[in-house]
């Protein structure tokens, strides 16, 4: 089986304490209520959640739909951005399957980021260029509130959007967006050029893209 | 999933008998593309049609390797002189393309394949093993082709990696849309099975798959028919259309 997998890479720095973790809290849960409810999502995307404030962890390996399990989330510490992108990049050598002569690969992952700061890192340009020459992955990034640094997510996608509102419908938009992109992408049925990026749905209100 | 919701279809498929040579062609459009449809079903026509000019001819391999060429040339024009009469993208119509011939030559049955972008041209060995006789263009991730018609360069790869053989022992001749090969990845393990249903037909599904029984499909009265019967499998994930052409290599 092809599985479509998708890593949800959340800022849980000290910042996006309260109303904010809250709302991804809901969002994450959300999207799994939505995507439970498509048939073409259910049988092949597969979900993951990689946090990171002082430090990145995987707090939910690729799993199917069906088995996932919405995590608890606590928002403290720093912005450890490069432990982020460096997690995602081993979870990618680790969890993905690539079409090999005995084997038919993944579909290309979906990655959406989601961060409110700027790294408190040294390392993350490293790993951001990683990210951009080997393009292992769809990437798009979401900078929520006024404070976050757009021109540090460019160096990792060039599918940046902006959400000023920190609002928990605003959050609620977001994650609407994340489903729907899971959906178009999960029911996608013919080829598309190596490298040729997918095409997206338009973002919610509230949400502009970053040019 | 296409013919689920009543959309048109983005394979393609042509199969002729022009004198001495049993032409197949099979295309798929790619999905990211807007008139990929109509490049796939131009593809196959165009490339049919120079095989056919060419059955008029005496066959042998290096007419058939010089045929197969002028084929994947002439699908590349049919699609770049649409795109320039329609002010399109050539890029819009892009398409996977796989021709094979069983020709008949003054020396013995000769087999001719080409291909560019995904999918598989193979055929059942002797032994009953499955040989696919040209790489195709996969990429990394599913879903992804490293070269479609009618990108820059990809006809010229492909004539470099035409096949053309003595049939020798080779039962059957098939050409398969990714559709159908992801479903029977990788195919010299899968192939078998594949072929067995079509000469047995199906009374238990295999591993994964979901799928009523089915009667033979190579020895039915109407072989195209049961042939679309037996394509109506379902296996997890899999959406894609599905095109399968067999050819027998003892053709007359």
């Amino acid at each position: 089986m092809r599985r479509l997998p998708v890593y949800l890479l959340a800022d849980i720095s000290g910042s996006m304490q309260g109303t904010p973790i809250e709302s991804v809290k809901a969002g994450i849960r959300q999207l799994h209520r939505d995507l439970l409810s498509d048939p073409q999502a259910i049988e092949s995307a597969f979900l993951s959640v990689i946090t990171f404030a002082d430090t990145a962890q995987q707090d939910i390996p690729l799993t199917e739909i069906g088995q996932f399990t919405p995590p608890e989330l606590t928002a403290n510490g720093q912005t450890n951005f490069g432990d982020a992108l460096r997690l995602l990049l081993e979870c990618f050598d680790r969890e993905l399957v690539r079409t090999t002569a005995d084997r038919k690969g993944d579909w290309r992952p979906l990655v959406f980021i989601l961060s409110d700061g700027a790294p408190t890192d040294g390392q993350w340009p490293e790993y951001a260029q990683a990210l951009r020459s080997q393009r292992p992955a769809n990437i798009i990034a979401l900078a929520c509130g006024d404070q976050a640094d757009v021109g540090v997510l460019k160096q990792v996608t060039e599918a940046v959007v902006q959400m000023r509102d920190m609002s928990p419908e605003a959050f609620k938009s977001f994650f609407k967006f994340v489903s729907a992109s899971v959906k178009q992408t999960s029911e996608k049925v013919g080829g598309l050029a190596e490298g040729e990026g997918i095409t997206l749905p338009p973002p919610p209100p509230g949400i502009t893209i970053v040019p | 999933l296409h013919a689920h919701r009543g959309e048109a279809r983005e394979d393609a498929l042509l199969l002729v008998q022009a004198g001495p040579l049993l032409i197949a062609a099979v295309a798929d459009g790619a999905g990211s593309r807007p008139w990929s449809r109509i490049g796939s079903a131009l593809a196959c026509r165009a490339a049919v049609a120079t095989l056919t000019a060419a059955a008029s001819a005496p066959v042998d391999a290096s007419a058939l390797h010089a045929a197969l060429g002028a084929a994947l040339r002439a699908a590349e024009a049919s699609l770049c002189d649409l795109a320039a009469a329609q002010a399109a993208e050539p890029r819009d119509l892009r398409t996977t393309l796989l021709v094979a011939v069983v020709a008949q030559s003054a020396t013995g049955t000769l087999i001719g394949a080409a291909q560019i972008g995904d999918g598989v041209i193979a055929v059942e060995t002797s032994a009953g093993g499955i040989r696919p006789l040209v790489v195709g263009d996969t990429g990394e991730f599913a879903g992804e082709v490293s070269h479609f018609l009618p990108d820059d360069s990809a006809v010229e790869r492909a004539v470099q990696r035409i096949v053309v053989e003595p049939a020798a022992g080779a039962s059957l001749l098939f050409l398969c849309s990714d559709g159908v090969d992801d479903c029977f990845y990788p195919l010299p393990t899968m192939g078998p099975l594949l072929v067995d249903q079509l000469r047995r037909g199906v009374d238990a599904p295999l591993d994964g798959f979901v799928q009523r029984s089915c009667d033979p499909v190579l020895s039915a009265r109407d072989p195209a028919d049961a042939l679309a019967e037996w394509l109506t499998f379902e296996k997890r994930g899999e959406n894609d259309d599905r095109t399968l052409a067999v050819l027998w290599c003892d053709a007359r």
